[in-house]
Protein backbone atom coordinates (compact mmCIF):
# COMPACT_ATOMS: atom_id res chain seq x y z
CA UNK A 1 0.00 0.00 0.00
CA UNK A 2 1.36 3.24 -0.70
CA UNK A 3 1.35 5.18 2.40
CA UNK A 4 2.52 9.29 1.84
CA UNK A 5 4.34 10.53 5.31
CA UNK A 6 2.05 12.89 6.74
CA UNK A 7 3.90 15.90 7.91
CA UNK A 8 2.24 17.64 11.15
CA UNK A 9 1.00 21.02 10.46
CA UNK A 10 1.31 22.09 13.76
CA UNK A 11 5.55 21.31 13.98
CA UNK A 12 5.99 23.69 17.11
CA UNK A 13 9.38 25.32 17.20
CA UNK A 14 11.10 23.74 20.66
CA UNK A 15 9.66 20.09 20.49
CA UNK A 16 10.03 18.37 23.96
CA UNK A 17 10.31 14.84 21.73
CA UNK A 18 10.54 13.62 18.39
CA UNK A 19 9.35 11.35 16.15
CA UNK A 20 11.14 10.68 13.27
CA UNK A 21 10.06 7.76 10.45
CA UNK A 22 9.14 5.45 13.39
CA UNK A 23 7.85 2.25 12.23
CA UNK A 24 7.18 -0.78 14.37
CA UNK A 25 6.58 -4.41 13.89
CA UNK A 26 5.30 -7.44 15.92
CA UNK A 27 5.64 -10.37 14.78
CA UNK A 28 5.97 -9.08 11.02
CA UNK A 29 2.86 -7.32 11.51
CA UNK A 30 3.36 -4.07 11.17
CA UNK A 31 1.89 -1.38 14.14
CA UNK A 32 3.16 1.59 12.87
CA UNK A 33 4.14 2.91 9.35
CA UNK A 34 6.64 5.88 9.02
CA UNK A 35 5.38 8.31 12.02
CA UNK A 36 7.11 11.57 12.45
CA UNK A 37 5.55 14.15 14.67
CA UNK A 38 6.90 16.49 17.51
CA UNK A 39 5.24 16.88 20.65
CA UNK A 40 5.18 20.81 21.60
CA UNK A 41 6.55 21.07 25.63
CA UNK A 42 4.23 22.64 28.05
CA UNK A 43 0.97 21.24 26.25
CA UNK A 44 -1.77 18.34 26.29
CA UNK A 45 -1.26 16.55 23.06
CA UNK A 46 -3.51 13.27 22.28
CA UNK A 47 -3.31 10.28 20.31
CA UNK A 48 -6.34 9.10 19.04
CA UNK A 49 -7.62 6.53 16.88
CA UNK A 50 -9.47 3.33 16.28
CA UNK A 51 -8.43 -0.16 18.22
CA UNK A 52 -5.21 -1.05 16.70
CA UNK A 53 -4.09 1.92 15.39
CA UNK A 54 -1.09 1.99 17.32
CA UNK A 55 -1.35 4.74 19.43
CA UNK A 56 -1.00 3.33 22.27
CA UNK A 57 2.06 1.39 21.14
CA UNK A 58 3.82 4.61 20.33
CA UNK A 59 3.26 5.93 23.57
CA UNK A 60 4.88 2.79 25.14
CA UNK A 61 7.81 3.53 22.66
CA UNK A 62 8.60 6.56 24.00
CA UNK A 63 8.60 5.54 27.44
CA UNK A 64 10.74 2.02 26.07
CA UNK A 65 7.98 -0.31 27.45
CA UNK A 66 8.30 -2.94 24.41
CA UNK A 67 12.14 -3.09 24.99
CA UNK A 68 11.78 -6.54 26.25
CA UNK A 69 9.37 -8.07 24.07
CA UNK A 70 10.78 -10.62 21.59
CA UNK A 71 10.62 -10.60 17.79
CA UNK A 72 9.66 -6.78 17.25
CA UNK A 73 11.40 -4.64 15.21
CA UNK A 74 11.57 -0.53 15.37
CA UNK A 75 12.91 1.70 12.67
CA UNK A 76 13.42 5.63 13.17
CA UNK A 77 13.93 7.40 16.03
CA UNK A 78 12.94 9.51 18.94
CA UNK A 79 14.29 12.13 20.69
CA UNK A 80 13.81 13.49 23.83
CA UNK A 81 15.02 16.87 23.31
CA UNK A 82 17.64 16.19 21.52
CA UNK A 83 18.71 13.06 22.93
CA UNK A 84 18.06 9.94 20.80
CA UNK A 85 16.33 7.72 23.63
CA UNK A 86 17.36 4.60 22.25
CA UNK A 87 20.93 5.91 21.29
CA UNK A 88 23.47 3.19 22.95
CA UNK A 89 24.57 4.06 26.23
CA UNK A 90 20.85 5.90 27.29
CA UNK A 91 19.73 3.82 30.61
CA UNK A 92 16.17 3.33 30.51
CA UNK A 93 15.83 3.81 34.19
CA UNK A 94 17.21 7.65 33.21
CA UNK A 95 14.83 7.55 30.75
CA UNK A 96 11.85 6.52 32.80
CA UNK A 97 12.87 9.30 35.59
CA UNK A 98 12.30 12.29 33.02
CA UNK A 99 9.28 10.34 31.51
CA UNK A 100 6.42 9.30 33.71
CA UNK A 101 3.42 6.79 32.75
CA UNK A 102 0.55 6.22 33.89
CA UNK A 103 -2.02 3.36 32.95
CA UNK A 104 -5.33 2.79 32.50
CA UNK A 105 -6.26 0.55 35.68
CA UNK A 106 -4.98 2.30 38.56
CA UNK A 107 -2.17 0.33 40.40
CA UNK A 108 -1.74 1.67 44.05
CA UNK A 109 1.58 -0.37 45.80
CA UNK A 110 0.83 -1.64 48.60
CA UNK A 111 1.22 1.26 51.67
CA UNK A 112 -0.39 4.11 52.79
CA UNK A 113 -0.83 7.17 50.67
CA UNK A 114 1.81 8.98 51.29
CA UNK A 115 4.42 6.01 51.02
CA UNK A 116 2.76 5.48 47.52
CA UNK A 117 3.84 9.04 46.85
CA UNK A 118 7.25 8.68 48.26
CA UNK A 119 7.93 4.96 46.89
CA UNK A 120 10.25 6.72 44.02
CA UNK A 121 12.20 9.48 46.00
CA UNK A 122 12.79 7.26 48.65
CA UNK A 123 13.96 4.26 45.96
CA UNK A 124 16.28 7.35 44.66
CA UNK A 125 17.57 7.57 48.29
CA UNK A 126 15.69 11.02 49.58
CA UNK A 127 16.08 10.45 52.99
CA UNK A 128 15.52 14.01 54.63
CA UNK A 129 11.88 14.21 56.25
CA UNK A 130 11.29 17.61 55.52
CA UNK A 131 11.95 17.58 51.62
CA UNK A 132 9.64 14.04 51.48
CA UNK A 133 6.87 16.42 53.40
CA UNK A 134 7.29 18.56 50.42
CA UNK A 135 7.01 15.70 47.76
CA UNK A 136 4.22 14.62 48.92
CA UNK A 137 2.40 17.87 49.47
CA UNK A 138 2.94 18.57 45.64
CA UNK A 139 2.39 15.73 43.65
CA UNK A 140 -1.04 15.36 45.97
CA UNK A 141 -2.20 19.00 45.08
CA UNK A 142 -0.80 18.80 41.73
CA UNK A 143 -3.07 15.73 40.78
CA UNK A 144 -5.85 17.69 42.54
CA UNK A 145 -5.84 15.11 45.17
CA UNK A 146 -4.57 17.20 48.50
CA UNK A 147 -8.29 18.58 49.83
CA UNK A 148 -9.62 14.88 49.69
CA UNK A 149 -6.63 12.97 51.34
CA UNK A 150 -4.69 15.51 53.94
CA UNK A 151 -6.41 14.07 56.58
CA UNK A 152 -5.62 10.57 55.68
CA UNK A 153 -2.64 10.24 54.30
CA UNK A 154 -1.33 7.34 56.56
CA UNK A 155 -4.30 5.16 55.27
CA UNK A 156 -3.95 2.67 53.00
CA UNK A 157 -3.72 3.12 49.39
CA UNK A 158 -6.76 0.41 48.25
CA UNK A 159 -8.99 2.19 50.76
CA UNK A 160 -9.53 5.14 48.35
CA UNK A 161 -12.02 5.46 45.59
CA UNK A 162 -11.06 4.12 41.92
CA UNK A 163 -10.49 7.78 40.78
CA UNK A 164 -8.57 8.69 44.26
CA UNK A 165 -6.79 5.57 43.22
CA UNK A 166 -5.91 7.15 39.44
CA UNK A 167 -4.99 10.78 40.58
CA UNK A 168 -2.84 8.81 43.52
CA UNK A 169 -0.84 7.46 40.39
CA UNK A 170 -0.90 10.59 38.29
CA UNK A 171 0.73 11.79 41.70
CA UNK A 172 3.04 9.51 42.15
CA UNK A 173 4.64 9.76 38.76
CA UNK A 174 4.83 13.47 39.59
CA UNK A 175 7.06 12.55 42.38
CA UNK A 176 10.52 11.70 41.15
CA UNK A 177 9.79 15.66 38.83
CA UNK A 178 9.70 14.11 35.46
CA UNK A 179 9.44 16.30 32.20
CA UNK A 180 6.88 13.96 30.70
CA UNK A 181 3.88 12.61 31.51
CA UNK A 182 2.65 9.57 29.69
CA UNK A 183 -1.12 9.18 30.50
CA UNK A 184 -2.64 6.30 28.65
CA UNK A 185 -6.44 6.24 28.82
CA UNK A 186 -5.99 7.24 32.61
CA UNK A 187 -9.66 7.67 33.48
CA UNK A 188 -11.18 4.95 31.20
CA UNK A 189 -12.30 3.16 34.27
CA UNK A 190 -13.55 6.30 36.15
CA UNK A 191 -16.95 8.20 37.14
CA UNK A 192 -17.76 11.53 35.46
CA UNK A 193 -16.54 13.63 38.43
CA UNK A 194 -12.97 11.88 39.09
CA UNK A 195 -12.48 11.72 35.28
CA UNK A 196 -13.46 15.71 34.88
CA UNK A 197 -10.76 15.87 38.14
CA UNK A 198 -8.27 14.11 36.63
CA UNK A 199 -9.16 16.40 33.49
CA UNK A 200 -8.87 19.38 35.37
CA UNK A 201 -5.89 18.18 36.73
CA UNK A 202 -4.03 18.01 33.42
CA UNK A 203 -4.61 22.13 32.97
CA UNK A 204 -2.53 22.42 36.00
CA UNK A 205 -0.06 19.76 35.01
CA UNK A 206 0.66 21.14 31.64
CA UNK A 207 2.27 24.64 32.82
CA UNK A 208 5.02 22.26 34.18
CA UNK A 209 4.98 19.07 32.27
CA UNK A 210 4.66 17.72 28.88
CA UNK A 211 2.03 15.42 28.60
CA UNK A 212 0.69 12.80 26.07
CA UNK A 213 -2.60 11.63 26.40
CA UNK A 214 -4.41 8.53 25.31
CA UNK A 215 -7.89 9.24 25.49
CA UNK A 216 -11.05 6.85 25.82
CA UNK A 217 -13.20 8.84 24.00
CA UNK A 218 -13.45 11.30 21.48
CA UNK A 219 -15.20 13.52 23.64
CA UNK A 220 -12.38 13.73 26.27
CA UNK A 221 -9.62 14.39 23.48
CA UNK A 222 -11.83 17.12 22.47
CA UNK A 223 -12.17 18.35 26.07
CA UNK A 224 -8.06 18.06 26.58
CA UNK A 225 -6.15 18.22 23.40
CA UNK A 226 -4.12 21.10 22.97
CA UNK A 227 -2.68 18.71 20.03
CA UNK A 228 -4.18 15.80 18.39
CA UNK A 229 -3.11 13.15 16.34
CA UNK A 230 -4.93 10.74 14.77
CA UNK A 231 -4.00 7.39 13.84
CA UNK A 232 -5.05 4.56 11.39
CA UNK A 233 -3.92 0.88 11.03
CA UNK A 234 -0.15 2.31 11.98
CA UNK A 235 -0.63 5.50 9.92
CA UNK A 236 -0.62 8.74 11.48
CA UNK A 237 -3.36 10.85 9.24
CA UNK A 238 -3.74 14.01 10.39
CA UNK A 239 -2.12 15.95 13.18
CA UNK A 240 -3.26 19.25 14.29
CA UNK A 241 -4.09 21.60 17.45
CA UNK A 242 -7.12 20.17 18.70
CA UNK A 243 -9.35 23.31 18.43
CA UNK A 244 -9.11 22.64 14.62
CA UNK A 245 -8.83 19.12 14.25
CA UNK A 246 -12.06 18.53 16.67
CA UNK A 247 -14.03 21.23 14.48
CA UNK A 248 -12.67 20.89 11.14
CA UNK A 249 -10.83 17.89 10.29
CA UNK A 250 -9.20 18.12 7.05
CA UNK A 251 -8.79 13.92 6.58
CA UNK A 252 -11.85 12.16 5.35
CA UNK A 253 -11.06 8.95 7.85
CA UNK A 254 -10.40 11.78 11.09
CA UNK A 255 -13.81 13.13 10.11
CA UNK A 256 -15.39 9.67 9.96
CA UNK A 257 -13.68 8.30 13.15
CA UNK A 258 -14.31 10.94 15.38
CA UNK A 259 -18.17 11.48 14.40
CA UNK A 260 -18.39 7.59 14.49
CA UNK A 261 -18.88 6.78 11.42
CA UNK A 262 -16.09 3.52 11.82
CA UNK A 263 -15.71 2.42 15.13
CA UNK B 1 -13.42 -1.28 7.25
CA UNK B 2 -16.12 1.37 7.51
CA UNK B 3 -18.89 0.53 9.62
CA UNK B 4 -21.56 2.71 10.49
CA UNK B 5 -22.17 2.68 13.76
CA UNK B 6 -24.79 6.04 14.09
CA UNK B 7 -27.79 5.39 12.60
CA UNK B 8 -29.66 6.92 15.31
CA UNK B 9 -27.68 9.97 14.84
CA UNK B 10 -28.39 10.41 11.62
CA UNK B 11 -31.66 10.22 11.99
CA UNK B 12 -31.61 13.15 14.09
CA UNK B 13 -29.66 14.78 11.96
CA UNK B 14 -31.87 14.06 8.80
CA UNK B 15 -34.69 15.44 11.03
CA UNK B 16 -33.13 18.62 11.97
CA UNK B 17 -32.25 18.84 8.22
CA UNK B 18 -36.36 18.71 7.65
CA UNK B 19 -37.15 20.89 9.90
CA UNK B 20 -34.78 23.92 9.20
CA UNK B 21 -36.60 23.13 5.17
CA UNK B 22 -39.20 23.57 6.57
CA UNK B 23 -39.10 26.58 8.21
CA UNK B 24 -37.34 28.19 5.35
CA UNK B 25 -40.52 27.42 3.38
CA UNK B 26 -42.81 28.46 5.95
CA UNK B 27 -40.31 31.94 6.16
CA UNK B 28 -40.59 32.30 2.31
CA UNK B 29 -44.44 32.11 2.39
CA UNK B 30 -44.07 34.70 4.72
CA UNK B 31 -42.15 37.32 3.21
CA UNK B 32 -43.94 36.62 -0.48
CA UNK B 33 -47.62 36.59 0.73
CA UNK B 34 -47.16 39.55 2.83
CA UNK B 35 -45.81 41.46 -0.17
CA UNK B 36 -48.58 40.62 -1.96
CA UNK B 37 -50.80 41.90 0.87
CA UNK B 38 -49.24 44.94 0.50
CA UNK B 39 -49.33 45.36 -3.09
CA UNK B 40 -52.87 44.37 -3.51
CA UNK B 41 -53.85 46.24 -0.58
CA UNK B 42 -55.58 42.41 0.91
CA UNK B 43 -56.03 42.95 4.55
CA UNK B 44 -56.78 39.57 5.06
CA UNK B 45 -53.97 37.64 3.37
CA UNK B 46 -52.36 40.34 5.68
CA UNK B 47 -53.80 39.10 8.56
CA UNK B 48 -53.29 35.10 7.51
CA UNK B 49 -49.50 35.94 7.55
CA UNK B 50 -49.27 37.46 10.92
CA UNK B 51 -51.28 33.98 12.32
CA UNK B 52 -48.86 31.80 10.17
CA UNK B 53 -45.94 33.80 12.05
CA UNK B 54 -47.03 32.36 15.41
CA UNK B 55 -46.20 28.89 14.15
CA UNK B 56 -42.96 29.89 12.25
CA UNK B 57 -41.77 30.90 15.97
CA UNK B 58 -42.80 27.64 17.47
CA UNK B 59 -40.91 25.59 14.83
CA UNK B 60 -37.56 27.72 15.57
CA UNK B 61 -37.75 27.13 19.37
CA UNK B 62 -38.51 23.21 18.33
CA UNK B 63 -35.33 23.61 16.35
CA UNK B 64 -33.57 25.09 19.09
CA UNK B 65 -34.38 22.78 21.77
CA UNK B 66 -33.66 19.87 19.50
CA UNK B 67 -30.38 21.33 18.79
CA UNK B 68 -29.66 21.64 22.52
CA UNK B 69 -30.24 18.02 23.26
CA UNK B 70 -28.39 16.86 19.95
CA UNK B 71 -25.50 18.30 21.69
CA UNK B 72 -26.39 17.34 25.23
CA UNK B 73 -27.12 13.82 24.36
CA UNK B 74 -24.59 13.44 21.36
CA UNK B 75 -21.57 15.47 22.12
CA UNK B 76 -20.88 16.22 18.47
CA UNK B 77 -17.62 16.88 16.68
CA UNK B 78 -16.48 17.96 13.31
CA UNK B 79 -18.89 18.07 10.68
CA UNK B 80 -21.84 17.25 12.78
CA UNK B 81 -20.83 19.88 15.45
CA UNK B 82 -20.96 22.43 12.35
CA UNK B 83 -24.28 21.09 11.20
CA UNK B 84 -25.93 22.08 14.27
CA UNK B 85 -24.31 24.84 14.69
CA UNK B 86 -25.63 26.30 12.14
CA UNK B 87 -28.89 25.09 12.32
CA UNK B 88 -28.86 26.34 15.09
CA UNK B 89 -27.95 30.11 13.78
CA UNK B 90 -29.73 29.53 10.09
CA UNK B 91 -33.29 28.45 12.10
CA UNK B 92 -32.91 31.89 14.38
CA UNK B 93 -32.48 33.69 10.49
CA UNK B 94 -34.71 32.55 8.73
CA UNK B 95 -37.40 33.01 11.53
CA UNK B 96 -36.45 36.89 11.32
CA UNK B 97 -36.96 36.52 7.76
CA UNK B 98 -40.84 35.26 8.63
CA UNK B 99 -40.80 38.13 10.86
CA UNK B 100 -40.03 41.40 7.81
CA UNK B 101 -42.97 39.37 5.99
CA UNK B 102 -45.09 39.87 9.06
CA UNK B 103 -43.61 43.65 9.32
CA UNK B 104 -44.53 43.98 5.50
CA UNK B 105 -48.06 42.31 6.46
CA UNK B 106 -48.69 44.85 9.46
CA UNK B 107 -47.61 47.89 7.23
CA UNK B 108 -50.60 46.20 5.09
CA UNK B 109 -53.43 46.69 7.63
CA UNK B 110 -51.30 50.09 8.58
CA UNK B 111 -52.05 51.74 5.25
CA UNK B 112 -55.22 49.75 4.06
CA UNK B 113 -57.43 52.91 3.93
CA UNK B 114 -54.62 55.09 2.97
CA UNK B 115 -54.58 57.16 -1.07
CA UNK B 116 -51.53 55.16 -2.71
CA UNK B 117 -50.06 57.78 -5.33
CA UNK B 118 -46.78 55.95 -5.75
CA UNK B 119 -46.37 52.93 -8.40
CA UNK B 120 -45.33 49.42 -6.72
CA UNK B 121 -42.90 48.25 -9.66
CA UNK B 122 -40.10 49.52 -7.27
CA UNK B 123 -41.63 47.01 -4.35
CA UNK B 124 -42.54 43.99 -7.10
CA UNK B 125 -38.91 44.11 -8.64
CA UNK B 126 -36.91 44.04 -5.18
CA UNK B 127 -39.57 41.22 -3.81
CA UNK B 128 -39.09 39.43 -7.07
CA UNK B 129 -34.93 39.55 -6.44
CA UNK B 130 -35.49 38.47 -2.54
CA UNK B 131 -37.80 35.96 -2.83
CA UNK B 132 -35.42 34.21 -5.97
CA UNK B 133 -32.64 34.76 -2.91
CA UNK B 134 -34.61 33.02 -0.81
CA UNK B 135 -35.74 30.52 -3.39
CA UNK B 136 -31.90 29.61 -3.86
CA UNK B 137 -30.96 29.34 -0.33
CA UNK B 138 -33.36 26.99 1.08
CA UNK B 139 -32.27 24.71 -2.16
CA UNK B 140 -28.75 25.18 -0.74
CA UNK B 141 -29.99 24.22 2.33
CA UNK B 142 -30.46 20.62 0.57
CA UNK B 143 -27.69 20.46 -1.39
CA UNK B 144 -25.18 21.72 0.46
CA UNK B 145 -23.65 23.38 -2.67
CA UNK B 146 -21.08 25.63 -1.41
CA UNK B 147 -20.26 27.65 -5.12
CA UNK B 148 -23.80 28.37 -4.79
CA UNK B 149 -24.19 29.75 -1.37
CA UNK B 150 -21.41 31.98 -2.67
CA UNK B 151 -23.13 32.78 -5.97
CA UNK B 152 -26.20 33.91 -3.83
CA UNK B 153 -24.82 36.32 -1.87
CA UNK B 154 -24.02 38.23 -5.08
CA UNK B 155 -27.15 39.06 -5.50
CA UNK B 156 -27.27 40.90 -2.47
CA UNK B 157 -26.32 44.00 -4.26
CA UNK B 158 -28.38 44.09 -6.34
CA UNK B 159 -31.26 44.15 -3.87
CA UNK B 160 -29.34 47.22 -2.09
CA UNK B 161 -28.96 49.34 -5.25
CA UNK B 162 -32.72 48.66 -5.64
CA UNK B 163 -33.63 49.87 -2.05
CA UNK B 164 -31.60 52.52 -2.71
CA UNK B 165 -33.63 53.17 -6.17
CA UNK B 166 -36.81 52.99 -4.26
CA UNK B 167 -35.93 55.37 -1.85
CA UNK B 168 -35.30 57.79 -4.51
CA UNK B 169 -38.37 57.66 -6.44
CA UNK B 170 -40.46 57.47 -3.32
CA UNK B 171 -38.10 60.56 -2.41
CA UNK B 172 -39.13 62.30 -5.06
CA UNK B 173 -43.16 61.63 -5.07
CA UNK B 174 -42.41 62.97 -1.18
CA UNK B 175 -41.40 65.69 -2.38
CA UNK B 176 -43.39 66.91 -5.33
CA UNK B 177 -46.51 65.87 -3.74
CA UNK B 178 -47.17 66.25 -0.16
CA UNK B 179 -50.14 64.02 0.10
CA UNK B 180 -47.78 61.51 -1.13
CA UNK B 181 -45.28 61.40 2.19
CA UNK B 182 -47.47 58.47 4.12
CA UNK B 183 -47.16 56.54 1.24
CA UNK B 184 -44.01 57.38 0.17
CA UNK B 185 -42.57 56.13 4.07
CA UNK B 186 -44.32 52.93 3.66
CA UNK B 187 -42.67 52.20 0.96
CA UNK B 188 -39.54 52.55 1.85
CA UNK B 189 -40.49 50.76 5.31
CA UNK B 190 -41.46 47.86 2.99
CA UNK B 191 -38.48 48.17 0.77
CA UNK B 192 -36.23 48.24 3.98
CA UNK B 193 -37.60 44.95 5.34
CA UNK B 194 -37.13 43.13 2.18
CA UNK B 195 -33.65 44.28 1.62
CA UNK B 196 -33.08 42.92 5.20
CA UNK B 197 -34.03 39.69 3.87
CA UNK B 198 -31.48 40.00 1.53
CA UNK B 199 -28.55 40.26 4.15
CA UNK B 200 -30.44 37.64 6.29
CA UNK B 201 -29.76 35.39 2.89
CA UNK B 202 -26.59 36.18 2.86
CA UNK B 203 -26.18 35.10 6.53
CA UNK B 204 -27.62 31.52 6.43
CA UNK B 205 -25.26 31.15 2.86
CA UNK B 206 -22.40 31.95 4.89
CA UNK B 207 -23.55 29.09 7.56
CA UNK B 208 -24.09 26.77 4.99
CA UNK B 209 -20.65 27.54 3.94
CA UNK B 210 -19.25 26.96 7.50
CA UNK B 211 -21.15 23.78 7.62
CA UNK B 212 -19.78 22.46 4.78
CA UNK B 213 -16.07 23.76 4.70
CA UNK B 214 -15.41 24.62 8.19
CA UNK B 215 -14.60 28.15 7.16
CA UNK B 216 -15.97 31.35 8.55
CA UNK B 217 -16.48 33.63 6.05
CA UNK B 218 -18.42 37.24 5.30
CA UNK B 219 -20.32 37.17 2.13
CA UNK B 220 -21.72 40.14 2.55
CA UNK B 221 -19.11 42.50 1.87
Amino acid sequence: MNQPTIQPTNQPTNPKIRIEHVSYTYDDKTVLRDVTLAVPAHAVTVFLGPAGSGKSTLLRLINRLNDVLDHTRLDGRIFLDDQDIYARGVAVSDLRRRVGMVFALPLPLPGTIRENILYGPRLAGLRDRGRQEEIVVRCLTQAALWDEVKDRLDSPAVSMSGGQQQRLCIARSLALEPEVLLLDEPTSGLDPISTSKVEESLFELKQQYTIIIVPHSVQQAARVADHAAFFLTGELVEYRPGRELFTAPRDRRTEDYITGRFG
Amino acid sequence: MTTHVRSHFDQELAHLSEQVLDLGSRARRGVAEGVQAFIHNDAELAREVIRADAAINQLRYEIEQDCYEILAMEQPVAGDLRAIVAALVIANELERIGDHGKKVARICLRTANDPRPIPMEGIQGIAELVLDMLDQVIGILASRDVDAARAVCKADDQVDAYYKQIFNVSLSYMLENPRAIAAGTYQIQVAHELERVGDRVTNVAERMVYAVTGELVDLNT
